[in-house]
């Protein structure tokens, strides 16, 4: 009895001892977000269930900057798409820049609507500034230098001529995502989410059949706001909106995606198409092409084994079947339909 | 037998008005740095529990019940019900602790005191804001009242000898 | 004569504090997005801490702030101020309550339905 009281205290100091590092261990293991900023995008990468998560998720992020900064970015000065538009050629010795474009060329004869050469559009539209509405010469000008003829790969070199431009604009954002999400793969992370701007890689590799819940974006509201859920585990989610970059002239609305057939920003009755696929490069270019085909361009996804949801301007949304019992309606001003692609 | 009884109502009359003085003056105290909001360190606990040590359950309740009161005439009916079932809790707790068990010190009683108090309070609130939010204070006023209660229970120790010389002059007085 | 300390004594102390700790670490760690503010214990309204602007609303007497991730009492009518000093919540479990207006401010975290990013 002497024993167990004089015992007690120690025991009592041990156990409070295992409390502190159990709450330490926990904590070391929760949820951890890095922030950053690439592709003209917010960067927000988020990992589960893995030691040293901060440092990991880091590494995503450092990761998706180098991408940006190295080739991607059509604005920083030491990117290799920065000095193709500059010196109309580059020579990739490594051949990453090279696969990465033929890869984007791949998607984008998918469309027939698309240009990687887009960046006269934004450019002569002034998208990212006040916004102007050219005159028909301008616009058919565009129309030339995005002809994607203008674009040459020959072995290791890219060639540029008539004055075109090249910008991943509808592409950088998922790829990085993507790598983001290899990236934290390779580090062992458990379970992770990385946003880029539109583009949201979930992945989640412990087996469980834990889903992530991920908002689909209101275009009605304000960033940040979601319309409905979707519940996924290891996808790339998309979304193209008429909201994102846009000016208004005369009460018409110009927004950021632009026909390359017809030079002019896209217009019809879609407001917004989130696409959720495989991988983040193909969700990027899916969710683009679809906003600009419309729904002619549900085939397409369907080709590419991507589903969609296509938002209409009144509120309707159409929605490929398969997302059936993943999609979760928030606001009920929307009408909701499920179709079956063939 | 008589004087025995009007002493001790006088020296209940007393400890009232004395831990009524103790709380007023203990809300005159600014927030301590190194206490978290709420906190106090109960000075009154001291004189419930020397009560519930010399004087008895009936007096020791009165002056449970007479703090109380004065809460509520000076903070509102909340503060009042908070002090009145804190009170008790820990009044009754100390009638327990200072009476039938021998084996637990002043320290002892000073702690279980507060962590009493407390309690009460907590149910109070949790009963006034509806919300089991109040219990997210819970671990925090843990730490408190072994803190206070240490505080009250060394000074319950020291000043045993001067409330007992009380009673002293107080038989003394009547004596004559 | 009561003792000052007995043995009995420190493991009193020692069973209060390890309930304490226990209490503090079995307390979520979670960031949480959403707050709920209750008058009377009925919820009065369920606020978003996300975003970028704070927001001031007055309950009760009690003029709570909450975005930029997190929510805290601002100032209250009330005498003791245990709401205003419980500080900035941004945790999950975390509370600010205050008695005397039957006020509680608790963060909820996340309800399972909410996304964990929203695309766009």
């Amino acid at each position: 009895m002497k024993t167990v009281k004089k015992l007690l205290p120690f025991v009592c100091v041990l156990a409070i001892c295992a409390v502190f590092v159990f709450s330490f261990v926990k904590d070391m293991y929760s949820e951890k977000t890095q922030y950053g900023f690439a592709c003209g995008s917010e960067v927000k990468v988020t990992v589960f269930g893995t030691k040293n998560g901060e440092e990991k998720a880091q590494a995503a992020v450092d990761e998706i900057n180098r991408m940006d900064s190295l080739f991607l970015s059509d604005t920083i000065s030491t990117s290799a798409t920065f000095k193709l538009n500059e010196q109309g050629e580059y020579t990739d010795d490594s051949g990453e820049f090279i696969s990465y474009i033929n890869e984007c060329v791949d998607l984008v004869s998918k469309c027939g609507k698309m240009t990687l050469l887009s960046k006269p559009f934004v450019d002569t539209w002034d998208i990212s500034g006040d916004g102007r509405v050219p005159s028909h010469e301008e616009i058919a000008e565009t129309v030339k230098k995005a002809d994607m003829k203008n674009l040459i790969v020959s072995g290791n070199r890219v060639t540029l001529s008539n004055g075109a431009k090249l910008s991943f604009g509808a592409f950088g954002k998922g790829t990085v995502c993507e790598k983001g999400v290899e990236i934290l793969k390779s580090e062992g992370v458990k379970g992770g989410i990385v946003t880029v701007g539109g583009t949201v890689g979930v992945f989640e590799s412990s087996g469980e059949s834990d889903e992530f819940t991920v908002g689909v974006r209101d275009p009605f509201g304000n960033a940040g706001e979601y319309f409905a859920t979707l519940s996924v585990s290891n996808s790339f989610l998309s979304t193209s909106g008429d909201y994102e970059k846009y000016f208004e002239k005369d009460g018409k609305r110009y927004c950021h995606i632009f026909d390359a057939k017809t030079g002019l920003p896209v217009e019809s009755d879609i407001t917004s198409v989130t696409v959720i696929s495989n991988g983040g490069t193909q969700s990027d270019f899916l969710s683009t092409a679809l906003f600009i085909l419309g729904e002619d361009g549900m085939d397409l996804a369907k080709q590419e084994n991507a589903e969609f949801i296509i938002v209409k301007k009144d509120k309707s949304v159409i929605i490929s079947s398969t997302l059936q019992g993943k999609f979760h309606l928030v606001d009920d001003s929307f009408s909701v339909s499920f179709v079956e692609v063939n | 037998m008589k004087s025995a009884k009007i002493q001790k109502l006088t020296v209940t009359a007393l400890f009232t008005s004395l831990s009524v003085v103790l709380s007023v003056l203990e809300s005159f105290l600014p927030t301590f740095a190194f206490l978290p909001p709420g906190a106090k360190p109960g000075f009154s606990n001291i004189i419930v529990m020397f009560s519930a040590m010399s004087l008895g359950v009936p007096q020791t309740l009165f002056i449970v019940v007479a703090k109380a009161f004065f809460a509520f005439l000076t903070r509102g009916a909340v503060a009042g019900l908070m002090s009145l079932a804190g009170g008790f809790l820990s009044g009754i707790c100390m009638l327990i602790v200072l009476r039938r068990i021998k084996r637990i010190g002043c320290i002892g009683a000073g702690v279980l005191s507060a962590v009493c108090h407390n309690t009460g309070q907590l149910i109070v609130s949790f009963i006034t804001v509806g919300s089991t939010a109040v219990f997210g204070y819970a671990p925090v006023l843990l730490v408190v009242s072994v803190v206070t209660g240490v505080i009250t229970g060394a000074i319950l120790k020291a000043a045993i000898p001067y409330f007992n010389g009380l009673e002293k002059l107080f038989s003394k007085e009547m004596g004559k | 004569m009561k003792k000052l300390i007995t043995l009995q004594d420190l493991i009193i102390i020692a069973v209060i504090i390890l309930a304490a700790v226990l209490l503090l670490a079995f307390r979520s760690n979670e960031i949480g997005k959403t707050a709920v503010i209750r008058i009377d214990g009925k919820e009065y309204k369920t606020v978003n801490l996300e975003s970028d602007e704070k927001t001031e609303i007055s309950v009760n007497g009690v003029s709570v702030v909450y975005g930029c991730g997190e929510i805290y009492v601002e100032n209250s009518t009330c005498h003791d101020k245990i709401c205003v000093n419980a500080g900035h919540l941004s945790k999950k479990g975390q509370a600010a309550v205050c008695v005397p207006n039957r006020v509680s401010v608790e963060i909820v975290g996340n309800d399972k339905n909410a996304p964990k990013a929203v695309t766009g």
